[in-house]
Parts: C-alpha cells; structure tokens; sequence
C-alpha cells in the first residue's frame, strides 16, 4: 500500500474547518486497512510536516433506500491527524 | 480615489483612475459576506462557510465581480471630479482584476463635448437663394397629368397591336429556373405600356401583341430590385394579352374642370387652382432651401470639433432605420453590403446634424429663444388635426413616448432657424 493509496481525500466540513483552526488537527478519509502508523508516516512524507498524534475511526455508510431496493454506502476510515505547532497542509486544492 | 485626466485628442480624455485599497478590500468584503450568505458546499451548512475556504473556491468571481462593481462606482465619481461633459460610453482598457490588499488602478477613454465658441450667429451670408427654372411648365405638367388622370379607357379593334401608350391586359406567369416566385403571376392586370411602372423591358415585350396572342420573354432583374428573391436573376415570363385599350385623354375645357372637383365652374377656375398651387408649393420649396443654406452658414461660420461617437450614433440610427424599411427580404451579405454604403453616404448629413444639435440648445440659450408648453400643445392640435386624431389623445400618446421633449426640440430648432434668417446678412424682409 503506497501513500496515495492510504490517504485517499481530505475531509473539509465545518467540523473539520474548526478543529483544524483550533487544534492543527487536519482529517482524512483513508483506506480502511490503513493503521495509524502507517497514516503517520504517509503524511508526513507527503506534506513535509511532522505529526504528534493520529485517532482513527471507522464511519459505517448509511443505509439508503431506493424505492423497494434497500442498499448500503460504503464503510470508510477517517483519520484526525494532529500535526506539530507550526505545521500546515494546504489541502483544500481541489476541493 | 486618485485621478489624473490625460488629453488623448481634441475631444478624448484619458482618465486613469486609482482606487485606494481600502476601498479595494470593502469591495471584497461586501463581495463575501453577499456570497456567503447564499454560498451552499458540501460539508458546510449555508452561510457557516469559513471565508478562507470560500476564497479557494470563488476567488476568480469574485475579483470579476469586485472590477465591476468598483468602476461602476468609481468611474462615473472620476467623470464628475474631473468636470467632463462626455458624450459616450467611457470605454474601458482592459486591466488585471483587482486583488485584496492592494490598491487598483484602470483606465477609460471618454469622448468629451465639444467647447462650442458661437462666432457668428446674426448677419450670416445666405447668398441669393434662387430655385432652378423649371424645364418645363409646371402647370402645363399638371394639367396633363389631370388629363390622364381622367382619361377615358377605350377598347381598341381586334386587330390593333399594342404599342406605347396602350394600357395592357394581360395574364402572365413568371418563373426562376423553372419555378414560380411571389408576385410573379397574375390575372388580367393592367400595364400601361412606356409608364416604365412594371420591371424594365416588361413593357416593351408586350408590343406588337394582338389581343388572344401570347408570348414568353426573358426579364433579367436589376440587382437592386425591391424583391429580393428575384434581384439579379433572370426569370421568364409567359404572357397572354387578353385585352388592350387606348387612352382617350379629355379636352382641358370646363367639363373637365367640374369633373375635378364641384368646386370649380369653367377650366380658368381649374387652372387657377393649380397655379396657386404650383406657387406655394414653389414657394415651400424656396424657404426649404433657405433654411438649409442658412443651417449650412451657421456651421460653417462657427467650426468646433465634432465628437466621432455622436456623429457614428446618428449614422448609426439612419443606417438602422433604413434596414427596417428594406425589411429582411434581402439576404444578410447583400444587407451588410447596402448598410455599408449607407454609411458612407449618411456621414456628411449625420455631421451636420450633430453639429446643428449641439448648436441650436447653445443658440437658443443664448438669444433667449424659448418654446412654451402652449406652443407645443398647438402644434400637436395642428398634427392632430391633420391626422384627424384628438388632439388630447395625440398628446397623451406623445407622453407615453417621450414624443413631447422631441416635438419641442423640433420646434426649438424650426424657431432658432427663424431666428438667423431673420437676422441674416442679405435678408430684406
């Protein structure tokens, strides 16, 4: 598994907005075998920053109803990385 | 705002304008509190979008939308400071978008009136202004032309063939390449023979024709024939004469004159009439040419520089108005090629015009020339009466368009025009 493929998009929501000015805490939506070592040291190699801390949780995809046909989104990874004092990503190229 | 105000040309000034950045960055951010109030993106609800993240987003808009919005508002602020009476559309040079935190400068060039120095008003030389003597009598014209007007239609034997001066009646079927066109048929219609009123060598074809003989001819159109579909082709005709008369014109004698009008007793009444009438209709002539010989004096007496974009509005406006007349019949390179001309020709009269315009407010001003809401209203009751309309209804329609200011400039203009006849150099009476 290579850095792309660990960290697949970034996370922008108001949430996401506000723990990023408050805590340096930028989020990711990852590959779900991905563990937070192997986070870590993605995006560190990636953005050239240095991280302190990565939390991971798995978001279970909601259940959407299509007229009689009842289906799933996909499950993901989320992983809030918290990244040293000073440090940013510029991330919302693309957004 | 900083402006400095550059002369480009006679009648161009160059504004370069500077917008202080903090008028820049108020621009930017009334731009982003408006956005983020209807912004909607995914992740955020509406109007909780951090600014940051709106700039990513909108930035390009909103430096689009930030150069509009300071021209609207500096633009014309600059034209009052600087005092400039302009006479078009500023136009803009193209300029990099504003960006925030940083002052912002653009350019516009504007047309500026003219200073209009009134030299010469009173004592212009008209010149004598004489009408060409006509070739021919004109009341012996009119009068042949109530001959003809009144003449008897006879039928001629059967065996006479057309030649001029017979009226023609014919059926005829015209076709292009094999297909008919519209107006190209037609069923015992009149034609007199040498009026040169139906396409040229219609007429002609027809001579020699007895009445029951037919005849299929080849017409080529001129190209500059009013209908389009046929202008500059050749179509054929197939013709049938089915009848022919001779003109049997009436003897100028009294009966005539009461066959004109009940009014008149014996021909000298009749002739009478139409002398009185060829001398007023000369006499409109003469004072027609004065008034332009003296509107003509004017301008050249007091020469100022005439704004280029004023004299291409005018051009502009006759050019249009004459390709409505023509109406779309004719294809749209021939249109384009025909306005071309137009606007060529139109230049020396749209010159005139605009220069006559901006005189005749500085004229009137000057000499305390006025028109009054009475003698507006009676010239609407003159038009109405003509027209056979209600004057307050008239009047009530000119409202509704603005026709009322135009009617007075007209009549300001007629008055002032009086006016340097009136005081012209060689005028007697």
């Amino acid at each position: 598994m290579n850095d792309h493929q660990i960290l697949q998009r970034p996370i922008v929501t108001e949430k996401s907005t506000i723990e990023r000015e408050t805590d340096n805490v930028v989020t990711f939506a990852v590959h779900p075998d991905a563990n937070k070592i192997e986070i870590k040291r993605a995006v560190e190699r990636l953005f050239d920053v240095s991280v302190v801390d990565v939390r991971t949780s798995r978001v279970q995809g909601k259940k959407k109803r299509v007229g009689r046909f009842l289906g799933r989104r996909s499950s993901w990874k989320k992983a809030r990385v918290k990244l040293r004092v000073g440090d940013h990503i510029e991330f919302f190229e693309g957004v | 705002m900083n402006l400095n105000v550059e002369e480009t040309g006679p009648l161009e000034r160059r504004l370069q304008v500077e917008v202080p950045t903090s008028e820049v960055d108020r621009a930017f951010d009334d731009f982003y509190r408006e956005l983020r109030r209807s912004a909607q993106l995914k992740g955020f609800r509406k109007g909780r979008v951090p600014r940051a993240i709106l700039e990513r987003r909108f930035g390009q808009e909103a430096r689009g939308e930030v150069l509009q919005t300071l021209i609207r508002d500096t633009l014309f602020r600059a034209i009052e400071q600087a005092e400039l009476d302009i006479v078009s559309e500023p136009r803009l040079d193209p300029e990099d978008a504003p960006t925030q935190g940083a002052s912002f400068s653009y350019r516009a060039t504007v047309e500026i009136l003219p200073e209009i120095e009134l030299r010469q008003v009173e004592d212009l030389k008209l010149g004598a202004v004489e009408l060409p003597e006509p070739e021919t009598d004109p009341v012996e014209d009119q009068l042949q032309e109530l001959r003809e007007r009144w003449a008897d239609l006879i039928e001629e034997a059967e065996d006479v063939a057309a030649a001029e001066g017979h009226v023609a009646i014919v059926d005829f079927e015209g076709s292009l390449d094999g297909q008919s066109f519209e107006g190209g048929s037609g069923t015992e219609v009149s034609f007199e023979i040498g009026s040169g009123r139906a396409v040229a060598g219609f007429e002609q074809a027809l001579v020699g024709l007895c009445v029951g003989e037919g005849k299929t001819f080849e017409i080529e159109f001129p190209e500059d024939y009013g209908a389009g579909e046929v202008a500059g082709r050749t179509a054929e005709f197939k013709v049938e004469l089915r009848g022919l008369k001779r003109k049997q014109l009436p003897e100028l004698d009294d009966e005539l004159a009461k066959d004109v009008s009940e009014e008149f007793e014996t021909f000298a009444d009749l002739r009478a009439e139409v002398e009185r009438r060829v001398e007023a209709e000369r006499g409109q002539e003469l004072q027609r040419l004065r008034r332009e010989r003296a509107i003509e004096a004017l301008i050249a007496a007091n020469p100022f520089p005439l704004p280029e974009s004023l004299v291409q509005a005018q051009i502009e406006n006759l050019v249009h108005r004459m390709l409505q007349q023509v109406g779309d019949s004719l294809p749209q390179e021939r249109r384009e090629e025909m306005a071309g001309r137009w606007r060529e020709e139109a230049r020396e009269g749209a010159e005139r015009n605009t220069a006559l315009g901006l005189m005749i407010p500085r004229i009137a001003e000057s000499r305390e020339i006025q028109v009054d809401d009475a003698e507006v209203d009676a010239h609407i009751g003159e038009i109405a009466e003509r027209q056979g309309h209600s004057a307050t209804e008239l009047k009530r329609v000119y409202q509704e368009q603005d026709g009322v200011e135009r009617l007075r400039a007209g009549l300001l203009e007629e008055k002032v025009i009086d006016f340097l006849l009136s005081k012209a150099a060689d005028e007697e009476d």
